[in-house]
């Protein structure tokens, strides 16, 4: 677990720099309307992928060691407008982003690099007339622990600079236990919000109203194929007829729910944790609340006694010099620990409730 | 000299990536070329990528060779073990300047495969081909290039199947539309796959029995094989074993319920 998170950690914080610098690159290479920035903030209403998109993000993570490695890279295509006001994202084309080890460039950053290896794609994407705006990233992730720091502080940046951005995550090992499994997934406005500020106190979250639940929403994804490739679809289907791999049959849960029941202890303590600091945090804040009541009383009373005596009065001092207030504590963390929980928890129902369907076919099948 | 390509296996992104050049071709442009990339062992070749090289047709080809070697770079940087191994162009038939474009090719790699993908549907299907050129005619005198068609396989990583196979769902229904991740509708197209084979055999099975169609002993044997594939379990077993499996489901169910009614009783706390 530690060792997956600092892995995503490393590479995370890789591309966190070329995000940064993602809005000047659409900039570089031409758009014929730069999309992005023209259509009002609207609603998303769904995304739209080609089926090319999925393919090769599938080979892309198969490469990198089969989801082992994390496997990133860039969406291009476009924003649809229908209706007025709402708007469909389609993602025609991506193309991964190479490893720190792959990119050999002497003593060049990695960060300069991969931004000249963007550019470049992005250029031959225009060559090709392939859709060419980036609206957003890919990420394998397995077992769906994709919710942290970096990731929120990557997207946060794409979505920043692009206004339509959106994350897809792939899951290697879900769509190999039977259910094809891609999300779309962007930051809410209010989230937005607090990572602008880059305040994460609590009072900040409570002003936001945000909570584990709404601080990141999913965007339903369709897949979409045009006439040739759905003929391709035929013609794949006569070359290759091998029958339907039915893993979601399996009626061995125990591997499964273990790793899932292992990933939510580990989130569970880091919360527990968390939790401990904050109510530390609270503890301390009180004290000081309270020393503080005590010393403005203490000078209230001295005061007024001089008062009573004809002497003069004691200056009013800055409290504020003599107890320090406590720096904020961020509650980020917490926010994605409990939603990283949340998932786990909604993996777990949906994976118990296929399960129980296996299983009373099963017993359907035996009883006759 | 040449070393004669034996295998040839394809995967389906590579295909599904020239029908999508195909589909965003230059106007007037009637094919669309590009290189393919893979590993070539012995003969065996493996291709998992491809691009599209720019190109002029017409009574003389001229390829963007410099694109191409870009391009080439481009893909080394995210997977380093690939190296051309042929190419490929759209249309079902091999004209004159593909030997030019085929020329270029052996000249960066040995013995380069050519693969051709119908996107006019001339057969109504987009045909998939390969070829390895040779040499023909005879010796010293003018000689001739012939493409030898090579018989090719797809093959796909387990997830790129799964893939597939959902997007086969799609090809069907008017809008074009898929939605993936609904499990329980695949669980029930699964059954009804399955209803239907088992019907399809017991069709057989009674046609064989009532001496309409004659009986096949391979096709005995498999049956045989799938019966005994079935674990024979005693009731009693069978019971322990459900009731086993439900209860652990139903207490992990609790579990991760417990937890998400603690996570939002720990925010709504947190927030006082």
């Amino acid at each position: 677990m530690s060792q997956r998170q600092h892995n995503s950690a490393s590479t995370s914080s890789q591309t966190s720099a070329p995000a940064a610098q993602l809005a000047s690159l659409n900039e570089n290479v031409p758009t014929p309307v730069s999309a992005a920035n023209q259509i009002a903030k609207s609603r998303i209403d769904y995304v739209q992928v080609d089926a090319l998109v999925l393919l090769k993000i599938i080979k892309h993570t198969q490469e990198s060691g089969g989801g082992a490695e994390l496997a990133q890279g860039i969406l291009t295509g476009m924003v649809q407008i229908q209706d007025g006001n709402s708007k469909r994202i389609e993602v025609t084309n991506c193309f991964g982003l190479p490893t720190a080890n792959n990119l050999k460039g002497g003593t060049a950053d990695y960060n300069e690099q991969c931004n000249i290896f963007i550019t470049d794609n992005l250029k031959t994407f225009r060559h090709l007339n392939i859709d060419h705006l980036i609206i957003g990233w890919y990420q394998s992730s397995l077992f769906g622990n994709f919710v942290n720091k970096n990731f929120i502080e990557d997207h946060f940046m794409y979505q920043s600079d692009i206004e339509d951005s959106i994350v897809i995550i792939y899951d290697p090992f879900k769509t190999q236990h039977g259910s094809v499994y891609f999300k779309a997934f962007r930051l809410t406005p209010n989230m937005m919000e607090m990572q602008n500020r880059k305040d994460f106190s609590p009072e900040t979250i409570k002003d936001l109203k945000l909570n584990h639940e709404n601080f990141m929403e999913e965007l339903p994804v369709v897949i979409r194929n045009s006439h040739l490739v759905n003929s391709l679809l035929c013609e794949l289907e006569d070359l290759n007829p091998t029958p339907k791999h039915q893993s979601f049959f399996d009626l061995a849960t125990g591997s499964v729910l273990e790793k899932n029941l292992r990933s939510l202890i580990d989130n569970v303590d880091e919360l527990t944790v968390d939790t401990a600091k904050f109510l530390n945090y609270h503890k301390q804040l009180q004290k000081q609340n309270h020393l503080k009541q005590q010393h403005l009383q203490k000078r209230e009373a001295e005061n007024s006694a001089r008062r009573a005596r004809g002497d003069p009065l004691l200056p009013e001092e800055d409290i504020n010099k003599i107890f320090k207030p406590l720096p904020p504590i961020s509650r980020l963390e917490t926010l994605l620990i409990s939603n990283q929980i949340q998932n786990y928890c909604q993996q777990i129902t949906d994976f118990t409730s296929q399960s129980f369907s296996n299983l009373f076919i099963t017993e359907a099948v035996q009883n006759k | 000299m040449n070393l004669i390509p034996v295998d040839v296996k394809i995967h389906p992104t590579v295909l599904f990536s020239i029908i999508d050049s195909y589909e965003r071709r230059n106007e007037k442009m009637t094919r669309v070329v590009g290189s393919l990339l893979g590993t070539n062992i012995q003969g065996n070749i493996e291709v998992t990528d491809s691009f599209v090289v720019p190109h002029r047709d017409g009574d003389e080809v001229a390829l963007d060779v410099e694109f191409a070697k870009n391009s080439m770079n481009a893909f080394k940087k995210i997977n380093p073990s690939v190296s051309i191994v042929g190419w490929f162009s759209t249309g079902n038939d091999i004209p004159n300047t593909s030997c030019l474009i085929h020329e270029y090719y052996a000249r960066e790699t040995i013995s380069p495969i050519h693969l051709t993908v119908d996107t006019n549907l001339k057969n109504n299907q987009p045909d998939v081909k390969a070829y390895y050129s040779t040499e023909l005619g005879i010796p010293e005198r003018k000689q001739g290039t012939i493409f030898v068609p090579i018989p090719i396989d797809i093959i796909s990583y387990d997830s790129e199947k799964l893939t597939i196979d959902l997007l086969q769902d799609g090809k069907f229904s008017n809008k074009r539309i898929i939605k993936p991740g609904m499990d329980f509708v695949n669980l029930k197209l699964t059954l009804d796959d399955i209803y239907l084979m088992l019907n399809s055999i017991t069709e057989y099975v009674d046609k064989v029995l009532a001496g309409k169609i004659a009986m096949d002993s391979n096709i005995g044997r498999h049956l045989v094989k799938i019966i005994d594939s079935i674990p024979l379990l005693d009731p009693q077993t069978f019971d322990t074993l459900m009731t086993n499996q439900m209860n652990d489901l139903l207490m992990v169910q609790y579990l991760s319920n417990l937890v998400q009614v603690q996570l939002t009783l720990n925010e709504k706390l947190s927030l006082i």
